[in-house]
């Protein structure tokens, strides 16, 4: 990995999302935090942009969103995988892998 | 799918209804996340103003960011004419006679432009109903010059029909009709009303099939004296006959001779005359022979003394108008050459210089349309300028109160397209 920060492919924010909450629910800023911790903080992610995402994604029935205590006891908007989601998830995280296992096929023809 | 499209729903309609709480929890989920990313760079050890400063270069735009929250629920549009219908109800609650000013001057304009746009519609664009080909049909005028001024006809002679028939080759039909008004009926049931003397190639103008019965046939329009058979209008059928079949093969007076009903026409098939609906069709050389003088009635169709019926034409296909006008000018000069012939005293061709045109189907298009069109394009464009004035005029008064109470309209955009730069 280099150090020049990447910028997220069109549509993967979404798949990164679900990904973040797959293990537990979280509210914004951690799934932000965890994004940038788990990729060596290489994605350039404006945090901000997380937020019509999520949104979006609670529309779909992908995600569910319930308010509850923080950490420091304040509340926060806590985000879910719904059953839904949890199928998305695997779909895109499928579709993700045949895409890069072709795209590095081609790239390292001989 | 089903469960997604039943969240999206949910979603939208909470969105909808529930806007103001979906705005404060957007405002408290994003001060939420700001405090969370300045604590974390607090605890890092950067000075309190600056950490602030950093969360919210980090976050992005707070406003727009809040803006694309927005749109991702999905029912701006909606949002956007909800809020402008609200804004209308409350502008006519507070200001009522004004409002009312405003729909009454809006709705005269409108109103007189409508009135106009029908009438312009039926005197100078629509075509009569059932034409067929309406481009291609002409209604023929002839025109001669007297004492140096030329003196256009609508109604001629049924020996100038016949020659310019004979001596024309541009038309796919050429048909002759009067619109006489007669007494239709017997005893008390008679009534004066319009009679459509047409030829037999007159219903080849039109889409129309008869819908009982049959239109007469070439054999029955014939010179000297065609036969007396009639074809009911659809709605004098329905009126007198009670739309019964037993109306074929009965007889019904017509001017002085009595017809043999022996079909019925499609409703919708008015003729070519605006407001002059035949209630019955005859054959024209049956009309002729019987209500001319005893004269006319037996010379109508070789002499040139009775002028009463116009002829109609259809063009073939690519013939142009002015090539149809030029053939039918031509025959014209040969039929007056004729009517020299059988009639010495008429004025000689040199000063008379006869023509004939094929003009627009509709009268008030054509040479012949008198003043008419001129009023009513007058009274179209004047109607037009109401119109304007209306709308100046609310306009004007629109503007006078956003003047005195600022624009409430500029609280809108601001809000649609996001306050730029507000983070």
């Amino acid at each position: 990995m280099t150090d020049a920060k990447l910028d997220l492919p069109q549509g993967t924010l979404d798949l990164l999302i679900l990904k973040a909450l797959s293990l537990e629910a979280q509210h914004g800023w951690a799934i932000s935090e965890r994004i940038q911790q788990v990729s060596r903080a290489s994605l350039q992610i404006p945090q901000g942009s997380l937020y019509p995402a999520l949104h979006r994604l609670e529309r779909r029935g992908w995600i569910a969103a319930t308010w509850g205590n923080s950490e420091n006891n304040r509340r926060a908007k806590y985000y879910s995988l719904t059953k839904a989601g949890v199928k998305q998830l695997a779909e895109e995280t499928s579709a993700w892998e045949r895409l890069t296992t072709a795209v590095a096929l081609v790239l390292n023809m001989a | 799918m089903l469960r997604e499209s039943w969240s999206d729903i949910r979603f939208r309609l909470r969105a909808l209804f529930r806007r103001n709480a979906m705005e404060h929890e957007l405002d408290e989920e994003v001060r939420f996340h700001l405090d969370r990313e300045i604590e974390k760079l607090t605890r890092a050890g950067v000075p309190h103003g600056e950490a602030s400063r950093c969360a919210r270069v980090a976050f992005g735009g707070v406003e727009r960011i809040k803006e694309d929250s927005r749109d991702s629920r999905g029912v701006r549009m909606l949002e956007h004419v909800l809020h402008d219908l609200r804004y209308a109800v409350r502008g006519i609650q507070r200001r009522p006679g004004f409002s009312l000013a405003i729909v009454l001057t809006l709705g005269l304009g409108i109103g007189a432009n409508a009135t106009m746009f029908a009438v312009t519609d039926r005197l100078l664009l629509r075509p009569p109903e059932l034409l067929r080909d309406p481009d291609l049909v002409h209604r023929v005028y002839i025109a001669t010059t007297q004492d140096g001024r030329e003196r256009m006809q609508g109604w001629y002679q049924y020996t100038r029909y016949l020659d310019l028939r004979r001596l024309t080759s541009s038309f796919a039909v050429v048909a002759a009709r009067a619109t006489p008004h007669l007494a239709v009926g017997s005893g008390e049931d008679a009534r004066e009303l319009p009679v459509g003397a047409v030829s037999v190639s007159f219903f080849s103008l039109f889409n129309a099939h008869p819908v009982l019965g049959r239109f007469f046939t070439a054999g029955e329009d014939t010179v000297p004296r065609g036969a007396a058979v009639a074809v009911l209008s659809h709605a004098y059928w329905q009126s007198h006959y009670g739309g019964e079949r037993s109306a074929l093969g009965r007889r019904l007076l017509v001017g002085k001779s009595v017809y043999t009903i022996v079909g019925v026409a499609p409703p919708g098939l008015a003729g070519v005359d605006l407001g002059e609906t035949p209630v019955v069709w005859v054959p024209i050389t049956a009309y002729a022979a019987t209500m001319g003088t005893p004269t006319d009635a037996s010379t109508y169709y070789t002499t040139y003394n009775w002028g009463w019926m116009q002829m109609f034409v259809r063009r073939s296909s690519g013939v142009s108008p002015e090539a149809a006008t030029a053939d039918l000018t031509n025959a014209m000069q040969r039929s007056y050459a004729n009517e020299l012939a059988l009639h010495p005293r008429t004025t000689p061709a040199d000063s008379a210089r006869p023509r004939a045109i094929a003009a627009p189907i509709q009268v008030a298009r054509g040479p012949d349309a008198g003043a008419e069109p001129k009023v009513l394009l007058w009274v179209t464009g004047v109607s037009f300028i109401v119109l304007l004035i209306a709308c100046a005029n609310v306009a004007n008064r629109g503007g006078n109160r956003d003047r005195r109470h600022g624009h409430p309209a500029c609280a809108l955009p601001a809000r649609r397209h996001g306050a730029l730069g507000a983070d």
